[in-house]
């Protein structure tokens, strides 16, 4: 006969029975990690994790229609907060350190890794719209197929409109001239004859870099004689304005010029009217250019030019639109240009929240609180001494080493007390929350001085002077060498946490919670 | 061997006291440490605890008598058990303590206490007994005089914490499940893997909280959750119990029940502890308690062990329906002082014995609805 109920059998809520029975494992024999409770954490945001994709995709419009991310965001960070509120108080609600049972220095760091760990799960997740938006956008429109649209209806257009395209300029031509009083002549006269002769220009050496630069593409067609191809004259779909699509397969205004001008493309007209069709079809759900209003005033060729730049023909508006929303939903995070601030951002906010859960489980809520109010005085006192003194950066990073080197001073002496001391636990809170940034801000003070000396060294170091042949360009300043330390000393930093969480805080705050009230 | 654990729960058995005796099978099984007998125990209990509490039939009776001996017999027979010499757990010597607000001050107060002994602490409301209690478990700071804990080798803040267990009267509110948070604790002391659950399942069985183990805090009375906390921090083993007004929630029955065990459970081979503990339940606490301290104002003005009976005289506390008339008729040839507190009376006697001021009521035809001596009682002092 027996009374007893299984136990752990489905108590929780959407819980598979392997979570039950990891959980009772977990709480007879790693009684840390129970109280953690990792698993629990990483179960139940999974399944937010699914939640949130599942509602993202219900919500979530054609790609090529205004992104509602931001919306999509906002209630993510909303149920993510409640999420952590409730986890803070249901998860987090068994304190092995307030039992004085296990409490040994590494049980301490893992407990701090776990809840860092967790925290960067539960942050990451709130980031999932975007990664979802993205990935449906890469699946309906993938990048290849979007330049051969693009490039397609470039052409296709092109050639529908060759008549009007073959005298319209599309070409620069440039002569360089080494004389600048020549070049400023030539070019007076050119204007004073035919102002709309702009495509032909007399231009210095120097500039020739310049035009190059925002070209297409050029030709060299004497010694000293180019042709430029700008973009913007064949190309009614400008694709590399796109983030992410500059390096693409895509035709040159120069490639149009020998496919159309030149009758290089098989397309025939036939084919070019369908191609259109089918791309506008496809972009904007509607079709083709069929319903274009004629002008009266389209016999002219620069209105009726400009009507297609302008976008009034073919749909471009609207294809352009769709375009630029599926390659904004694309990259709402630009990768790589964004990667670094968006792992920053969800680094850092999981660390803070981390910290302060740990400085929360091993204080007493007044001083935790006590806590985050001195530590907002404190930095606005800090920052009145600083302003008032007219600190640099140097200054600053002194007063906060100062501040720190204070607060760990007074932390190392609790084991001296017998009583518990509030302003002892304050410095204790402070001293571990605020030791993190230290080799971050070091690093951050000598890429400023470092900056300083350069630019002191280089004055006109941002003046460019290809013509002065005597002149020697200064080296540019090393951003990218002081990023990797900047690195390194964010690594740095995680290395000096885990080490003072390791052989001072856990012994400090263990020692400090033990003894005996005032 | 222990022998005197098996004649005691023989003569439970015999005489029908199969509560008592399935709770000392139990203690029993603990002292052994082994987990095959301590798994067995905790089965057999579950089996016939129900039965005992209903008593509603005979039919198990003879087959519980019979597997409790055989039960118990098997223990002991494999089991020795060292006798435990006591050991001095703590010693307060002069301690004060006076809050920075307030005029309360707890006055200079030596205490001792030792392995297996129970020691009470008795005093009006805001008389210091909790005070005291905080600084002895070094909770709250002393501003003079010493506490040392002699078993203790590091004497930290932290190691004190560990040695000592403290229960307030209001017990802090946990979460989850209640076996979920007795598993917790015995982990969180080294106790893994399968002792851990059977030393869980056997404190459920000893303090009857089997049929609540899966409810959470609101869903048991405080009575239970007395009992839940005393388990909990048993399994971490302390060496030091202190508990502070733990009869406040209880029924009487209940307080009996705890406080038996708790004259059980110090004198354990496995885990021989001290207990100190708070009570106004003052007759309950003397019956157990190997000493009681009356605190008055923050000072300490007796311990029972110290009291001179001779002094004071003998004591006996009376209840009846008769008239202080008929009482005095009863006792006029004897010298006794007589008060009544509108209650009871007490009768206060240097040259006669309790025994004697018994007899003389009785042969008088007083009808004695409750009587008890308190010659050694703090309850004189009150």
């Amino acid at each position: 006969m027996s009374a007893r109920k299984p136990f752990a059998a489905g108590r929780r809520p959407l819980a598979l029975p392997f979570i039950n029975t990891l959980d009772a494992w977990l709480l007879k024999n790693k009684s840390g990690i129970w109280a953690s409770r990792i698993h629990l954490i990483v179960y139940y945001l999974l399944l937010y994790a699914l939640l949130i994709v599942g509602a993202t995709l219900l919500i979530s419009s054609s790609p090529t229609e205004r992104s509602n991310i931001e919306i999509a965001l906002a209630f993510t960070a909303i149920v993510s907060a409640i999420v952590l509120i409730v986890g803070l108080i249901y998860l987090f609600r068994f304190n092995v350190f307030k039992r004085f049972g296990d409490g040994s220095s590494f049980a301490f760091v893992r407990n701090f890794k776990i809840h860092f760990l967790s925290f960067l799960i539960l942050i990451s997740i709130s980031t999932l719209p975007i990664w979802v938006e993205r990935w449906e956008a890469h699946a309906a429109f993938p990048d290849n197929e979007m330049v051969r649209d693009i490039n397609d209806f470039n052409l296709a257009v092109a050639v529908m409109e060759r008549e009007h395209l073959r005298d319209y300029e599309y070409v620069d031509t440039l002569i360089v001239i080494e004389s600048s009083e020549i070049a400023n002549e030539l070019s007076t006269r050119l204007i004073e004859k035919d102002i709309r002769n702009e495509h032909k220009r007399y231009i210095q050496p120097y500039e020739l870099e310049r035009e190059r630069g925002s070209a297409d593409s050029t030709i060299q067609l004497g010694k000293d004689s180019f042709h430029s191809f700008h973009h913007d004259r064949l190309l009614i779909l400008p694709y590399n304005r796109f983030y992410g699509m500059e390096n693409t397969e895509a035709l040159t205004n120069m490639d149009m010029f020998h496919l159309v001008i030149r009758n290089k493309t098989t397309m025939s007209l036939k084919q070019a009217e369908m191609r259109v069709n089918e791309i506008t079809q496809k972009y904007t759900g509607e079709n083709s250019h069929g319903n274009y209003n004629y002008y009266n005033n389209d016999n002219d060729e620069d209105y009726y030019l400009s009507r297609i730049e302008t976008q009034e023909k073919y749909r471009l508006k609207e294809i352009e639109y769709s375009l630029h929303n599926i390659i904004r939903r694309k990259n709402t995070i630009r990768i790589p240009n964004d990667l670094d601030d968006f792992l920053r951002g969800i680094i850092y906010s999981a660390l803070g929240a981390a910290l302060l859960l740990l400085a929360f489980r091993h204080s007493t809520i007044k001083l935790f609180f006590l806590s985050i109010i001195s530590a907002v005085v404190l930095a606005f006192l800090s920052g009145l001494i600083v302003a008032a003194l007219n600190y640099r950066e140097d200054g600053a990073v002194g007063m906060y080493l100062f501040v720190f080197a204070v607060l760990m001073t007074l932390a190392a002496t609790i084991p001296l007390s017998t009583k518990r001391s509030l302003v002892k636990g304050i410095a204790l809170n402070g001293s571990m929350l605020g030791v993190f940034p230290i080799p971050v801000m070091i690093v951050a003070l000598l890429k400023e001085k470092a900056q300083r000396a350069y630019y002191e060294m280089y004055p006109d170091y941002y003046v460019e002077r290809p013509w002065d042949s005597s002149y020697v360009q200064p080296p540019p300043f090393d951003y990218e060498k002081w990023n990797q330390y900047m690195v390194f000393a964010e690594i740095g930093g995680f290395i000096l946490l885990f080490g003072m969480m390791y052989f001072v805080f856990s012994k400090l705050y263990r020692s400090w919670y033990a003894q005996a009230e005032e | 061997m222990q022998t005197h654990i098996t004649t005691e729960i023989s003569q439970y058995l015999q005489h029908g006291d199969n509560a008592l005796a399935l709770r000392r099978l139990l203690d029993c099984a603990y002292d052994s440490q082994q987990l095959e007998w301590m798994e067995e125990a905790t089965r057999f209990s579950q089996t016939y605890r129900k039965l005992i509490a209903e008593n509603n039939s005979d039919n198990w009776k003879a087959a519980f008598r019979n597997e409790a001996q055989a039960l118990i017999q098997k223990i002991v027979s494999d089991h020795t058990s060292a006798t435990q010499t006591p050991q001095v757990l703590l010693r307060a010597e002069a301690i004060t303590k006076r809050y920075a607000s307030g005029n309360f001050g707890l006055q200079p107060i030596h205490l001792s206490l030792q392995t297996g002994e129970i020691v009470g602490v008795v005093g009006e409301n805001g008389n210091g007994k909790t005070t005291l209690l905080r600084c002895i478990s070094g909770q709250l700071a002393i501003d003079a005089g010493t506490v040392t804990y002699p078993q203790l080798k590091q004497t930290n803040a932290y190691a004190i914490q560990n040695h000592v267990a403290f229960i307030p009267q209001r017990i802090p509110r946990w979460y989850g499940q209640l076996k979920d948070n007795l598993h917790f604790s015995a982990a969180i002391a080294g106790v893994l893997g399968k002792r851990n659950d059977v030393l869980v399942d056997l404190m459920l069985e000893r303090f009857g909280l089997t049929e609540f183990a899966s409810l959470n805090w609101t869903q048991i009375s405080s009575g239970y959750r007395t009992r839940f906390e005393i388990a909990r921090v048993l399994l971490s083993r302390p060496s030091i119990l202190i508990l502070d007004e733990p009869l406040a929630n209880l029924d009487i029955n209940a307080q009996q029940t705890l406080l038996t065990d708790l004259r059980f459970l110090t004198k354990s081979s496995a885990n021989p502890f001290g207990v100190l503990l708070t009570s106004q339940q003052l007759h309950e606490v003397e019956k157990i308690a190997d000493r009681v301290l009356l605190i008055r104002q923050g000072a300490c003005i007796s311990q029972t062990d110290t009291m001179a009976v001779a002094n004071l005289g003998f004591a006996l506390e009376l209840e009846t329906a008769d008239s202080r008339e008929r009482v005095q008729a009863a006792l006029q040839n004897l010298e006794i002082e007589i008060q009544f507190n509108g209650g009871n009376f007490t009768l206060v006697s240097k040259t006669h014995s309790t025994n004697e001021l018994i007899k003389h009521l009785v042969l008088a035809d007083i009808n004695i609805r409750y009587c008890r001596d308190i010659t050694s009682s703090t309850k004189r002092l009150f």
